[in-house]
């Protein structure tokens, strides 16, 4: 008896229901792409960050080598800098437009949809593409410096002055913050009209109803946003690579060199693999760490409707 | 080029050491800067010469030369090919680049083949090389390049193919007055200075090394950076990329 209950309980622990099998055979695409695609080379990458590796010879096990030389590198630094700069302009920048946006848009009634639309199609354009025609509307006499020109203002030269550089990179970035606006309207709609019916009856104006009702309200949106926008910058590359790396030498690659880019550098213009993979993975902890600070941040700050708070 | 011309070299000879911080590199940054900054601010000529007219089409019909946007520049023989296609008739001199005691100086590069450890038929892949790069062979894929531009009714300026050989025959056989038009004297002149050339020694890190000082030079020209403080950072680092890569 004893022993026929000791073989039957891990039985018991391995039984699933036929709803659970199923659910995984529908995930399976996805698990497997992600072992392969993703888990794969990440532990690969792992390995490689302690080797030295030019893609030609084998690895050759170098211990922490990659690691001490990251300390060492005035490029990374800087690298890191100007996409820190560049992330704590595009992400503050594109949440406050495409709130400012999806706002507008719930104002316009039928005719939401046709904006809608239009304000998503740029996500569409492939990053290269995007980042030639910002080639041509941020040059000196471009079509951005044309329009800012007729209020009297002389533009500088977005593409070619290195205090001017990353804040051409940014307005080139909210081109594709359509997502964000469509994340944000479905958030607005759904807020409860009569709270705003309420509160105007309390006699509050439009900014206590916006900071009282609306931002609470979509907090859930705003902080999903304010991740998913702060890895994307931090992670910035193919247009940015059009538009300043496209020839060996530029008159603002310093100012415009992100992380990304000088490690796409390291390991396929220098064939450094093992110090570009451990590159990579010092990004991944820096991502994870502001990451979890934003989540910390957000149990203080985002009202999520099911919680019943 | 503005470097030899004023008597140093980037790299040591054997491509192991960086000579960025010699005090006659700074001299020669200072003054190449001085050649742009007199046209204006950095930013301002480089936005200029990649986006003002004829610059959009530096590969086209509407180049500067045809736009009358510019004067005179340096710059590497393969232009000319792209000239004579795209404005055959276009009136341009050609001079050498001199070095400071009046020399011609010229600065050569090129492809390497290679053969890799692995490779299933190492010795077909060696006869190919051998074949391919017989003067012969140059003169033939010439010949037939030469035949094409005159029935495109555009100039032959010629093919470089780093075979002295090759080079006498093509440029003295197929690249005449006739056949070469406004731009025989340029394509003559490029074949001339190609005796007095010097190319930079390989190095473990010549990527490396090319962004580093690159971006020395770009700091002096647009951020108005110190030539000698930015090439002794610049030579710092280089050292550091070809020491690590050895």
């Amino acid at each position: 008896m004893t022993a026929t209950g000791a073989t039957a309980s891990p039985r018991r622990r391995w039984r699933v229901s036929e709803e659970t099998r199923w659910a995984f055979i529908f995930l399976l695409p996805w698990i497997i792409g992600f072992l392969i695609f993703t888990a794969g080379p990440m532990i690969a990458s792992l390995y490689l960050s302690f080797t030295d590796y030019n893609v030609i010879r084998p690895p050759d096990p170098v211990g922490l080598e990659n690691y001490e030389q990251l300390m060492r590198d005035r490029r990374i630094p800087l690298s890191l800098v100007n996409t820190a700069v560049y992330a704590g302009l595009n992400v503050p920048a594109t949440i406050i437009i495409s709130l400012a946006l999806a706002m507008l848009l719930l104002r316009v009634g039928r005719a939401a949809g046709f904006f809608r639309n239009v304000f998503y199609l740029p996500n569409l354009t492939p990053a290269v593409a995007v980042g030639t025609l910002y080639l041509l509307l941020l040059s000196g006499n471009g079509l951005l410096n044309r329009i800012i020109g007729v209020f009297g203002i002389d533009g500088p030269n977005w593409l070619t002055d290195p205090s001017w550089a990353k804040q051409g990179i940014v307005i080139m970035s909210l081109w594709t913050l359509g997502s964000t606006v469509i994340i944000y309207f479905a958030a607005l709609k759904n807020v409860p009209v009569e709270l705003y019916e309420a509160a105007k009856i309390d006699g509050a104006s439009a900014w206590q109803q916006f900071r009282n009702i609306t931002v609470p309200f979509i907090s859930g949106a705003l902080f999903f946003t304010l991740i998913v926008n702060t890895i994307a910058s931090l992670q910035i590359f193919a247009e940015v690579f059009t538009m300043f790396f496209t020839t060996r030498s530029g008159p603002a690659q310093d100012s415009a060199l992100f992380y990304t880019i000088y490690l796409f550098q390291k390991a396929f213009q220098d064939l450094d693999m093992g110090y570009a993979s451990a590159m990579a993975w010092l990004l991944f902890v820096i991502i994870l760490v502001i990451t979890l600070i934003q989540v910390r941040l957000s149990r203080r700050f985002v009202y999520y409707a099911g919680e019943g708070g | 080029m503005w470097a030899k011309a004023n008597g140093v070299d980037l790299l040591s000879e054997d491509g192991l050491t960086s000579q960025l911080d010699d005090p006659a590199v700074a001299e020669a940054l200072q003054y190449a800067t001085s050649l742009i900054t007199a046209h204006g601010e950095g930013p301002a000529f480089f936005d200029f010469r990649a986006n003002g007219p004829g610059g959009v089409d530096f590969f086209g019909p509407d180049n500067q030369f045809a736009a009358d946007t510019l004067g005179a520049m340096p710059m590497e023989q393969w232009y000319l090919n792209v000239l004579a296609s795209n404005s055959p008739d276009e009136e341009i001199s050609f001079v050498p680049f001199k070095d400071r005691q009046g020399n011609n100086i010229s600065l050569s590069g090129g492809s390497a083949w290679a053969i890799p450890a692995s490779a299933d038929n190492k010795e077909a892949a060696c006869e190919f090389m051998r074949v391919v790069t017989l003067p012969d062979t140059w003169f033939a894929a010439a010949q037939v390049r030469a035949e094409q531009r005159a029935a495109d009714g555009e100039p032959f300026t010629g093919v470089y193919t780093g075979n002295t050989e090759a080079d006498e025959r093509i440029f003295g056989e197929l690249v005449t007055e006739e056949s070469a038009g406004a731009y025989y004297e340029g394509a003559q002149l490029v074949q001339e200075v190609a005796d007095q050339s010097f190319a930079l020694p390989p190095t473990p890190a010549a990527e490396e090394f090319t962004r580093i000082w690159q971006a020395a030079v770009n700091a002096v020209i647009n951020e108005g950076a110190d030539p000698t403080e930015a090439l002794a950072q610049a030579d710092r680092e280089a050292q550091d990329a070809i020491d690590a890569a050895q």
